[in-house]
């Protein structure tokens, strides 16, 4: 990423990306928004976005040419939808490595990923295991090479608000640093783990999260083609790729341990992923 | 669009017919287990080994019929279940693109 006077470079992959920022608020946002993203090799075109503050109390807007895609006072709604456009065009590029809609960690040598689809609980497992020693990697999109190397969207962490993630979260002195709506926020994953440095791991480790209210916790051991079946329905650019990108999955996996992960208490998941069996 | 092939439903099926495999599909083998992808129309089935077994003797020219009494003489003690079974994962291989029927 980088900043040229109010324009904010940044990219991923061949894909670059220039938001235009008409003063410093709005330069703040999309600098909380894109900070850890690296600067993408000049291959294509960049995608223009303009981003405008303007009033005292300020109404903001996203412009992409002449076409407005949002005016409104909620920067979390703004947020989203530029963050949701430069994830489109960032997997709409990719004709090289598997995009799997997926949160990851890390920790030693080992990387998890845990993909699944909006609702599953990937993003506040993710947020759980950052605040709990594991390092930050995203909680949204990863893209998969042929030799297993996972290179992460790393972006502020995408959290469904409640009086229960603030007492794990400790972000009560926090509140100038998130962005929040009426029942989600953005997190900046330096204040649950500060420890942060970026990487690009091999995947070691496979969980497929499913948050069921109420449910006892249960790890299922998956065998490599469940694996790979599952991984299937988190595939989002599979279409760009020869073979579906079937082939890199199912080595992948076979590689990996893989695991189906139900759960509703964290002091439950702590007993797994806090325990020192789980990655060797 | 990805499916699951299970055994809970089932439909009626002219026994002389013979399963004809479709060429969309694309293997991908593990040990004991298989995936069957379509790159036409992204869809994609786990197989489990029942299905397998009955997927391996559609490519053999075989009628439904055949089909289950070659089940059947290897696995006698479950003569009762393998019929049902057998027309069930056919069922579901043709609702999915895997396999057409052709007479006799």
């Amino acid at each position: 990423m980088s900043n040229q006077g109010q324009c904010l470079k940044t990219g991923f992959g061949s894909q670059s990306f220039e938001i235009e920022c008409n003063n410093q608020a709005a330069h703040r946002l999309a600098e909380f928004l894109f900070f850890d993203f690296p600067d993408a090799a000049a291959e294509q075109e960049p995608k223009r976005y303009d981003l405008i503050y303007s009033g005292s109390r300020p109404m903001i807007s996203l412009w992409e040419g002449d076409k407005r895609l949002y005016f409104g006072q909620n920067p979390y709604h703004l947020s989203v939808i530029l963050m949701n456009e430069v994830l489109y065009h960032c997997i709409d590029a990719n004709r090289e490595s598997h995009a799997l809609h997926a949160g990851a960690v890390m920790r030693g040598n080992s990387c998890i990923i845990l993909p699944g689809q909006s609702g599953t609980g990937k993003s506040t497992l993710t947020a759980w295991l950052v605040a709990h020693g594991y390092q930050y990697l995203t909680d949204e999109l990863i893209f998969l090479a042929d030799n297993g190397t996972v290179t992460p969207v790393t972006r502020p962490i995408s959290l469904k608000t409640g009086p229960n993630y603030y007492s794990w979260m400790k972000l009560q002195e926090c509140d100038d640093q998130i962005i929040v709506s009426e029942n989600e926020m953005m997190v900046p994953h330096r204040l649950l783990n500060d420890t942060f440095t970026p990487h690009e791991p091999q995947v070691t480790h496979i969980v497929f999260p499913h948050y069921v209210e109420g449910v006892a916790i249960t790890l299922q051991p998956l065998s490599p083609a469940k694996s790979c079946f599952l991984l299937m329905q988190s595939h989002v650019n599979a279409r760009n790729l020869e073979g579906l990108g079937v082939p890199v999955l199912a080595e992948t996996v076979r590689r990996c341990r893989s695991y189906s992960l139900t759960y509703s208490r964290f002091e439950d998941v702590e007993s797994i992923f806090c325990s020192s069996n789980f990655l060797n | 669009m990805i499916f699951y092939i299970h055994s809970n439903y089932y439909m009626p099926m002219e026994k002389n017919k013979r399963p004809i495999i479709s060429e969309s599909y694309t293997a991908e083998k593990f040990e004991d287990e298989l995936l069957l992808y379509s790159k036409t129309d992204e869809q994609a089935l786990y197989l489990n080994n029942t299905a397998q077994a009955v997927l391996q003797l559609c490519g053999d020219d075989l009628t439904v019929a055949q089909i289950i009494e070659y089940l059947q003489q290897h696995y006698p003690d479950q003569r009762e279940e393998i019929a049902q079974e057998v027309i069930e994962v056919l069922s579901a291989l043709e609702s999915n693109g895997v396999i057409t029927f052709a007479d006799e």
